[in-house]
């Protein structure tokens, strides 16, 4: 109906006013063609705004919870004429379900304030989504009672019998807002694809910083050391990194070095011969010769053993390799990214890693950020998750409640984007309304809920707030030094300024009487 | 729409990720089982809770694509010599909802 409206008003507004009617009016009436030109896009514009008012109204599908049933029939009647399509029910949890499955994010309650816990409805609907708008109506109205309900989250409260006028101001209001929000959707949409590199997505400044560092190194590297917390995408940096190098049309090996003992470890690399051990039938090629030409991905490099870090040095210094059991020496032409989740320096010092591997390896080294360096990221992060996930589970979920999003960003993410990435996928399983709730999500991240809501402490704050009082904290506790908080933040200096400056923080050095600076 | 089972003969290494029977994250590499009768088996070296829900990704060396995380349902069988932990995994569908609504 609304298409073939929205068709018909273009068809006119676009045919008939300016090709035929315009000169005819012109030519019959001698009115001033500049005059009817000015006139036919008012009238066009006017019917484009109507037309899209009407489509407002009719995807917001207000609930009317009443158990009146006479006046929740002339409220639902008022509201159709309004232009809205309502859903008038009088079952309390019939309402909350429409809430809870993301069909109505307008509700129209009536209470009655002589019930014991008269706001009961408003507060279990604001739990089922803290983002439904609840305009509260009652027979009973007094100022106080009208503050009570707004202050618990009510979106108005209007008194009884309602003044039309005021709820069709109220209701466009609403629907105006939604339409707000659709069109931000629309745009995090764009965003998404446009902050996409290569299969990984980020906008925080550490991603963007990694994505141009990657893009420049791409072109030149030999060997480039990715550094960073398990779960946080190397292997997916290491795959981009190849994809736009000059040998991108060349094959890509990845390797887990951790997953495998050194004997299979070392023939997966550098393949053996025929009868070289006990299950060797044939003469197999490594990942080395499979790749010549192109990148080989080592990743958990850190979990080599020094005999194993002795022959890929070998590899890097004189690119040549050896097939287990054979004498004969290949040459080979790979490109080498490595990965660890360990402190490599560290592990020199402790001897458990050669140093001149260690300095062939991180002559270019790229650091990936953990989640908590970037939780700006994780609204980002999800909907690409869920888009994924929509299309592997052949799903339609729009999005999280709010305060399903609330629980996801105050998780501390041990596991990173892949515990991310479960955690949305195990919600895409289990959910089966239009919008994902806490009680889809993995167990042991609901029941992290009601420590946090009733942590005195906690704060709704903005992310943006809760980096810049955790930098302060840090570099507080470091006595000033940048160097130091930059480590512990587990972020570059550059990054660290860079957040300082944005921030309006300045937190000198402290001096002390013992002239130990920082 | 993803394949629902993983095309597996024989024995494939997996990298194996999900919470375990204290919601501790875990990321393990194991060897992923398979045989007409006893279907797909996995050893973890972490405990899960009885009916737990895993994720297994196939470590493919040559592959050119990163692969997919399946999620399966783990079964718990019993503790092998070596300590792990031995799971029956049980395909997992996705819910679906009776009624299928717009969307505000």
């Amino acid at each position: 109906m609304i298409v073939a409206l929205r068709l018909t008003s273009s068809f006119i507004a676009h045919y008939l006013y300016p090709r035929t009617l315009v000169p005819l009016l012109h030519e019959t009436l001698r009115v001033p063609f500049g005059t009817l030109v000015a006139s036919y896009f008012v009238m066009a514009y006017a019917t484009y705004k109507s037309v899209e008012v009407a489509t407002l109204r009719t995807s917001l599908t207000p609930c009317i919870f009443d158990d009146e049933p006479l006046e929740r029939d002339a409220l639902s009647a008022l509201i159709s004429d309004m232009g809205y399509e309502p859903l008038p029910t009088g079952d309390p949890e019939e309402a909350l379900r429409l809430i809870r499955s993301g069909r109505s994010r307008l509700v129209l309650a009536s209470i009655h304030l002589q019930n014991s816990d008269p706001f009961e409805f408003l507060d279990r609907a604001l739990r089922c989504d803290p983002g439904v708008h609840i305009i509260v109506m009652t027979a009973d109205y007094t100022l106080d009672n009208a503050l009570e309900a707004i202050r618990r989250g009510a979106t108005d409260f209007l008194p009884k019998p309602v003044d039309h006028a005021r709820l069709k101001r109220t209701l466009d209001e609403v629907a105006a807002l939604y339409d707000q929000r659709r069109r931000v959707r629309a745009l995090e949409e764009q965003l998404l694809k446009d902050l996409e590199f290569h299969g990984i997505v980020g906008k925080s400044p550490a991603m963007l910083e990694v994505f141009d560092f990657a893009r420049k190194v791409a072109r030149h590297y030999t060997n480039v050391l990715l550094v960073g917390a398990t779960g946080t995408g190397k292997e997916l940096v290491a795959r981009a990194i190849h994809q736009i190098s000059p040998v991108s049309q060349q094959r890509l090996a990845v390797c887990n070095c951790s997953a495998l003992v050194d004997t299979l470890l070392e023939s997966q690399l550098f393949g053996h011969v025929r009868g070289a051990f006990t299950g060797a039938t044939d003469t197999r090629p490594g990942l080395f010769e499979y790749a010549n030409g192109g990148t080989v991905f080592l990743d958990e490099v850190g979990e080599t053993s020094l005999p194993m870090q002795a022959k890929l040095l070998r590899v890097i210094q004189n690119r040549e390799i050896q097939r287990v059991g054979s004498p004969e020496v290949k040459q080979v032409n790979v490109r080498l990214i490595a990965a660890t989740n360990r402190d490599l320096r560290a592990e020199v010092l402790t001897g458990r890693f050669r140093e001149d591997l260690f300095y062939r390896l991180s002559s270019i080294q790229i650091r990936i950020p953990s989640i908590s360096e970037r939780l700006e990221d994780i609204p980002l992060l999800v909907q690409f998750f869920l888009k994924k996930y929509n299309d592997a589970y052949g799903k339609s979920i729009a999005g999280l409640t709010r305060r399903a999003q609330t629980l996801l960003l105050q998780h501390p993410w041990p596991g990173n984007v892949r515990e991310l990435e479960n955690v949305i996928s195990t919600a895409c399983i289990t959910a089966t309304d239009d919008f994902i709730d806490i009680s889809d999500l993995p167990e042991h991240l609901q029941h992290r809920s009601p420590r946090l809501a009733n942590d005195e402490d906690w704060h709704p704050l903005s992310l943006d707030e809760v980096r810049k009082h955790h930098i302060q904290k840090v570099l507080q506790m470091c006595n000033g030094n940048r160097l130091r908080a930059a480590q512990i933040l587990g972020i570059g200096r550059t990054s660290l300024y860079r957040y300082l400056k944005r921030d309006g923080l300045d937190i000198r050095p402290h001096t002390h009487s013992t002239g130990a600076a920082a | 729409m993803l394949s629902e089972t993983l095309s597996i003969i024989g024995s494939c290494r997996v990298e194996v990720s999900g919470w375990d029977e204290d919601g501790i994250f875990f990321v393990e590499e194991s060897e992923l089982s398979w045989d007409d009768f006893a279907g797909k088996h996995v050893a973890l070296k972490h405990m899960l809770a009885d009916g737990a829900l895993i994720f297994i990704r196939m470590l493919q060396p040559t592959s050119l694509q990163r692969s997919f995380p399946i999620a399966y349902e783990a079964e718990f069988i019993a503790c092998d010599v070596h300590g792990s932990h031995e799971f029956r995994l049980n395909a997992v569908q996705p819910r679906h909802g009776r009624n299928r609504f717009p969307v505000n």
